[in-house]
């Protein structure tokens, strides 16, 4: 079987998917956090392959874009796990059930 | 084209802003904890004076094609710029008020403006998507300034979640875009064959800046979050937020057209906000976006305003209005039929008037809500106005203008969008968007019934800042001014729309 581009999009919307079921299912702060960073990289690979598939110039705004997209996900994480610190102190847990107080 | 010669003017709003935060930033350790919120507010409100100076003489151009100065970018520019000064008022009387220890909030501040004003420049998904996160981290790490607060960590983790999944959509959406265009420019052509692709990747950008702007369905965040933040924050988060977002919706609306015209953007070329398009034809993918986005505009202002009602929270209260004013701004996008010229100018004086009052409105009730914001609901806030009248007569005029009564800013921006639905043909979209705002009209006018209606039972709270005095009192002034005919930026009034808005 000849792996074309097409197929690298396939892998990036099914790590996309992925990622999005863990930060919609998981109720563990950390594994949210992991879900965002697992749906920014399927982006990357996303971006990589249809690079793939440009020629000159075009190509290259592909391959530019995940560096840019790497530094912004280690700016959030760093917010994510300070506001993860920041919750554990208060409630002792990093469960998110914990935090369902507010309503309508 | 616009060589790198023009760089330094153009971005120069944005690099006084960066300045003041990083100036502030490393003066902060150096300050004693006492000193720490008379120093610091006015050296971030100098840096922002000098960027609202530096607006007046920017060029019109645009830097490699990533981001791009007009008229309407400027007048933008301003709205953020002010909301952020009367922000900074705010932000000074409650932290001081508070005895927070520490000044890094004043730096976080001016860090989410330029992130909104990047918004408003950018003519490029990447740039775009680089100001949309440069905005939100400051804006999360705000939401969560009361870190002994259980409501703040909740909103600030609801937020930031939802925000980061909505963050990543929008960049599938960017990359789906280059996979069809090669190329990240806003309005690039789409390459053949590549047209359902492109517009999948359209609509996730689109889905994505409706969750920052808060419209519905995309609402759900906005009531926690605004609870969750400091009452002087949420203002600044509501305004600061939606302008940039608008903006960015406005830009990627005028590059739908030119795609549908059958054309696109060249890399050396910008779209420039405050012209117009003619529409040559209406296709069918871009009839189905507006209807759903109409739909949006009307369910948004049904959720906002009907929510807001039962409200007793100040903040969840203004949080429904926001919901309630995406709805109206949504509205300015509707498309006359082909063969008209469309301009979105209503949609930017609109952005500008509820920048402006609801930055001045939290503003005004972060003041009543007494220590830790704790007093924010409206059984504390009633009869607030009256212990306290210049606070009350600013908060008269803020909420008078969201309300859109005449001779205020709001209701120039309301009677621009719903004449222009009229125009086009939109004359039962109008007819409901008239209802809801008389609805709105009542709600405001209700809570400022409450503020000065019956004797206040306590002391209002002791803090007060000369810088949010100042602050208030211009903006307050200039919800009148800015209504005076011919003051406000030209090109920009709808009537007046000069056709090819993409330009060297």
């Amino acid at each position: 079987m000849v792996i074309d581009p097409i197929h690298y999009q396939g892998v990036a919307a099914i790590l996309f998917a992925i990622g999005l079921a863990a930060v919609l299912s998981r109720r563990n702060l950390f594994v949210a956090l992991m879900g965002i960073e697992l749906m920014l990289n399927a982006v990357n690979l996303s971006f990589l392959a249809f690079a793939r598939m440009h020629v000159g110039t075009a190509s290259l705004t592909g391959q530019i874009v995940p560096l840019f997209t790497i530094a912004i996900a280690a700016a959030e994480a760093c917010v994510g796990l300070a506001m993860v610190i920041c919750i554990f102190r208060q409630r002792d847990s990093v469960d998110s059930d914990a935090y369902a107080s507010m309503k309508e | 084209m616009t060589t790198s010669v023009s760089l330094f003017p153009l971005l120069l709003p944005v690099a006084l802003t960066l300045t003041g935060g990083l100036a502030t930033l490393a003066a902060e350790p150096f300050l004693a904890a006492e000193r720490k919120h008379d120093w610091l507010p006015w050296t971030a409100a100098i840096a922002v004076l000098a960027a609202i100076i530096a607006l007046f003489a920017v060029d019109t151009g645009h830097v490699h094609g990533l981001y791009a100065m007009d008229s309407a970018r400027v007048w933008l520019c301003g709205g953020i710029l002010g909301a952020t000064l009367i922000a900074l008022g705010g932000l000074q009387a409650s932290l001081r008020r508070d005895a927070f220890p520490g000044g890094e909030p004043h730096a976080l501040l001016l860090f989410a403006a330029c992130g909104a004003q990047l918004m408003v420049m950018a003519t490029d998904w990447l740039a775009l998507f680089v100001g949309v996160e440069l905005a939100s981290l400051a804006v999360y790490a705000l939401v969560g300034l009361r870190r002994q607060h259980a409501e703040s960590g909740e909103g600030l983790y609801k937020y930031f979640v939802m925000g980061s999944v909505f963050s990543a959509v929008l960049l599938y959406g960017v990359a789906m875009t280059y996979g069809a265009t090669g190329s990240t420019h806003v309005g690039a052509a789409v390459q053949s064959g590549s047209l359902g692709l492109w517009f999948f990747g359209q609509a996730l950008i689109l889905v994505a800046l409706l969750f920052k702007v808060g419209a519905f369905p995309f609402h759900f965040w906005s009531p926690d979050a605004y609870t969750g933040a400091p009452v002087a924050i949420t203002g600044f988060m509501g305004a600061v937020i939606k302008v940039g977002g608008f903006a960015a919706i406005g830009a990627q609306w005028l590059a739908l057209i030119v795609v549908a015209n059958g054309g696109g953007v060249p890399a050396d070329q910008v779209l420039f906000l405050d012209r117009g398009i003619e529409l040559t034809v209406l296709p069918g993918w871009l009839s189905v976006l507006q209807q759903i986005v109409l739909v949006l505009a009307v369910l948004s202002l049904w959720v906002g305003h009907f929510s807001g009602l039962g409200q007793r929270s100040a903040r969840r209260l203004i949080a429904y209005s926001s919901v309630a004013n995406a709805g109206y701004l949504l509205l300015a996008l509707a498309l006359p039929a082909a063969g008209s010229v469309v301009s979105l100018g209503s949609l930017w004086v609109y952005l500008v008037a509820y920048a402006i009052a609801t930055a001045g409105t939290l503003t005004a009730l972060a003041w009543l809500a007494d220590h830790d914001d704790r007093h924010d609901d409206l059984d504390h806030l009633a009869g607030q106005c009256r212990r306290d009248p210049f606070t009350g007569l600013v908060l008269t005029v803020f909420l008078a203008s969201t309300a859109g009564l005449p001779i205020t800013i709001g209701f120039i921006g309301k009677f621009l969008i719903l004449s222009d639905l009229v125009a086009k043909g939109w004359l039962v979209i109008a007819i409901l968007a008239m209802v809801m705002a008389l609805i709105g009209a009542a709600y405001y006018l209700g809570l400022l019934a409450t503020l000065w209606g019956s004797e206040s039972k306590r002391e209002p709270a002791p803090a007060r800042s000369a810088l949010a005095v100042a602050a208030l009192a211009v903006a307050a002034l200039a919800i009148f001014a800015l209504c005076w005919p011919g003051w406000l930026v030209p090109g920009q009034m709808p009537g007046n729309p000069k056709v090819a808005a993409v330009s060297p």
